[in-house]
């Protein structure tokens, strides 16, 4: 035999023993993601409920909207795939579970691309990460591939200081089902979009007993962060290691470029998902349990929070009865917006010049807790102690009014775009904190008193302070107005292309209009509002 | 204008998105401390309010509603306390003709004097006022004892005095009432339609009320 073909045959043998040692992924791709998951929960993100075999009950579909967003909530936030050092695929370890490394590491959706990514003119492929700016690079070296600037809330409604006063920071991210169809049609263009003359219809999922990857339809996510500091207790939180850039003049003139290293602690994640069920999407949102202090339970301790440490409120400012001048709440920052700010910086102890003091109107929904309860109970059963049960659903929002079809897409009712959702007014007090809803003894700006039946208010529960975790314990019951108490589809169905039309929920859309020269932003804004018709003023 | 207690002018907004809805009507608003415990509405309640407005029972009381908050319970429980007389002498002779009459002959007898005779005029008993109050909610989320009264003297035997004037139920009441669908339109402030809404033709009367057979 000769050499050559002697390293030929023995490459061979170690060629197939290899193979008979790999672990048989093409038959269970997701076996390591079995064996590390609770129970009771998929380890890939669902399509939809499953609409056919729920009962058309508020109580079950609510509950069957709740089980589902947690069940997003833990597969997103599984860890990814790591296929090459510092390279992840978004999809779950086969080697790690929920429990990995007290919570840190980088999760599936923190994988998927960011808005100012996915909606500029050149789009890079899915999975790229996102360009460092040249600052971090400069003064932190290239030590970490996420980078998290913004702190405006949604609308410009202002920034969130918190209890260590820095800003809470927010990213939004999309999955790869919405990048295919941003690519396909060109949406991260103007001339893209000008070219669409129909509401997008973003991708739906379908409900199947056994998910299958990047089967679930479109899913965008917007976390909220916290910069976490020495009197936090990092494994309370899931973290990164991330730079925390402030870009120069933005929102402001005024403020200066920057650049830090931080540890950001997971505060907020909302999770938006379209499915066949719910074609205005099923909105969810989940909090960590320390952000604030409930108001019901404020009330019932006569008006004074309880001394604790939270993310958002400062218990030690809080010098009077709530809502007094000596303890207000929920207050935008004073201008400027400007994280590099007096006294900010200084830590001067003045709320009422820096803020913010966040409070939550109400508890969460009632289905939410109940599966609050039951995620709890499958992690502890599952994987003992994580940093997940330190998480919470809030509630979720979903259409109560479409054209049903079974499992299939259902129809949005003309009469009724945005469906009739319910929850009717849904926050995140580190995302939507001042949007919050009316609370009792509250009056409109001349004075008088807020209806009772529009007040957020926690109900239910006799005697019990607010817990997440408990299934009889006190829930929301909601209120507030439009227009002016949070509706995460409400707020959403306002979003269009830059043509007008209906961009099917996701306001990201607009922002390609950043990514052009100023002078043509003009030209264009004029002309989409000279056409006078869906355009906004 | 005779006002329950604890209502007084104080609780008339006027500034906000939420005073604005109500600037037009003058009305007050009902407390939640004044607002009676909720009963369930019966069937037989739905399918009256069904046969007073034309409008298919499914439509009224669908499967699912926002919030889990049922208006055919908010406004049954209102004339349960509003007008209970009237209210179960209507249930009864509902379930007496329910199976003989159309709908539309079961509104005539409720809300005609002479269910034969279209000039009658109104009905003036309890019934009359049952069925009439009924309707107003149902379509504008308004209690109108006061009107009531002022127009059909006799009802104040029909109608208690905490309830012998007109308040609007709740925001939720007036944002649901039937008018503003009726109209293909919505009150100030609050639309399901989506931005840019107005540049198109409203959406047909039948999606409205998706159950209900339009001529």
């Amino acid at each position: 035999m000769s050499l050559t073909r002697m390293l030929k045959t023995s490459t061979l043998i170690v060629l197939m023993s290899l193979s008979l040692t790999q672990p048989t992924l093409a038959a269970n791709p997701h076996k390591g993601c079995t064996s590390a998951k609770p129970k009771d929960f998929n380890c890939l993100p669902n399509g939809d409920i499953d609409y056919v075999n729920t009962q058309k009950t508020y109580d079950h579909l609510s509950r069957a909207y709740a089980d589902f967003a947690w069940n997003d909530f833990l597969a997103l936030n599984f860890p990814a795939k790591e296929v090459a050092p510092g390279q992840y695929l978004p999809e779950p370890s086969d080697q790690y579970g929920l429990n990995y490394n007290q919570g840190s590491y980088r999760s599936v959706w923190q994988t998927y691309i960011e808005d100012q990514d996915l909606f500029q003119p050149e789009l890079p492929e899915f999975g790229t990460p996102s360009q460092i700016p040249a600052i971090c690079q400069q003064t932190h070296g290239k030590t970490t591939p996420k980078v998290a600037s913004a702190y405006m809330q949604a609308n410009r409604m202002g920034p969130v200081a918190d209890i260590d006063k820095n800003y809470v920071r927010f990213n939004v991210v999309f999955n790869r089902k919405m990048y295919d169809y941003v690519k396909a049609r060109r949406l991260n263009t103007a001339a893209g979009q000008e070219a669409i003359t129909q509401s997008l219809e973003w991708p739906s999922g379908r409900y199947a007993d056994q998910p299958e990857l990047d089967d679930a339809g479109a899913i965008m996510i917007k976390a909220s962060w916290k910069i976490l500091t020495a009197k936090d207790t990092k494994e309370d939180f899931h973290h990164i290691k991330s730079y925390v850039y402030t870009k120069k003049d933005y929102p402001i003139p005024g403020v200066e470029e920057s650049c830090a290293l931080e540890t950001l602690g997971l505060i907020g994640l909302h999770i938006v998902h379209r499915s066949n069920s719910a074609p205005q999407w099923v909105w969810s949102t989940f909090e960590h349990r320390d952000n604030a202090p409930w108001m019901s339970d404020i009330k019932r301790a006569d008006g004074r929070p309880e001394n604790k440490r939270y993310h958002l409120f400062d218990s030690a400012l809080c010098q009077g009865q709530i809502g007094s001048a000596d303890c207000p709440f929920n207050r935008i920052p004073d201008h400027p917006w400007n994280p590099g700010t007096e006294p900010l910086k200084t830590g001067a102890l003045d709320v009422k010049t820096w803020g913010s003091q966040i409070v939550r109107t109400a508890a969460p929904g009632k289905a939410a807790l109940a599966a609050n309860h039951a995620a709890r109970k499958a992690l502890k059963r599952g994987l003992g102690k994580t940093v997940w049960e330190n998480y919470f659903l809030v509630n979720v929002q979903f259409p109560t009014l479409t054209i049903p079809h079974g499992n299939d897409p259902h129809e949005i009712n003309p009469a009724y775009p945005i469906g009739l959702p319910s929850t009717t007014f849904l926050i995140n007090s580190s995302m939507e904190s001042f949007i919050q809803g009316f609370t009792t003894g509250d009056a409109t700006t001349n004075g008088n008193k807020i209806p009772d039946s529009d007040l957020m208010l926690t109900t239910g529960g006799k005697g019990d302070k607010v817990d997440p975790w408990n299934v009889r314990g006190p829930h929301t019951r909601t209120g507030g107005a439009n227009r002016n108490t949070s509706s995460c589809v409400g707020c959403h169905a306002d979003a269009s292309m830059v043509n007008g039309i209906d961009s099917g929920f996701v306001f990201s859309v607009e922002s390609v209009l950043k990514h052009q020269d100023k002078h043509q932003n003009k030209q264009q804004r004029s002309k989409y509002t000279s056409q006078g018709s869906k355009s906004k003023p | 204008m005779t006002n329950p207690t604890n209502i007084g002018r104080r609780t008339i907004l006027k500034g906000g998105a939420i005073g604005t809805l109500y600037m037009a009507a003058g009305l007050p608003v009902l407390a939640v401390a004044d607002f009676p415990k909720i009963e369930k509405a019966p069937l037989e309640f739905v399918q009256i309010s069904s046969a007073l407005l034309g409008i298919d029972a499914s439509d009224l009381l669908r499967q699912v509603a926002p919030d889990n908050h049922s208006m055919a319970d908010e406004y049954y429980s209102i004339i349960y306390h509003g007008c209970r007389s009237g209210l179960n002498k209507m249930i009864a002779k509902y379930r007496k003709v329910s199976r003989r009459l159309s709908p539309q002959q079961i509104g005539n007898l409720f809300l005609r004097a002479d269910s034969s005779q279209p000039n009658a005029g109104i009905r003036q008993d309890e019934i009359g006022t049952a069925a009439r109050l009924s309707m107003q909610m149902w379509l504008f989320g308004i209690w109108y004892g006061g009107t009531e009264m002022n127009h059909n003297p006799e009802s104040i035997s029909a109608i208690p005095k905490k309830y012998q004037n007109d308040f609007v139920l709740s925001s939720r009441a007036y944002k649901e009432g039937w008018i503003w669908r009726f109209a293909q339109s919505h009150p100030m402030g609050y639309s399901q339609l989506k931005f840019g809404h107005w540049a198109e033709p409203p959406p047909a009367l039948q999606s409205y009320m998706p159950g209900t057979q339009l001529n």
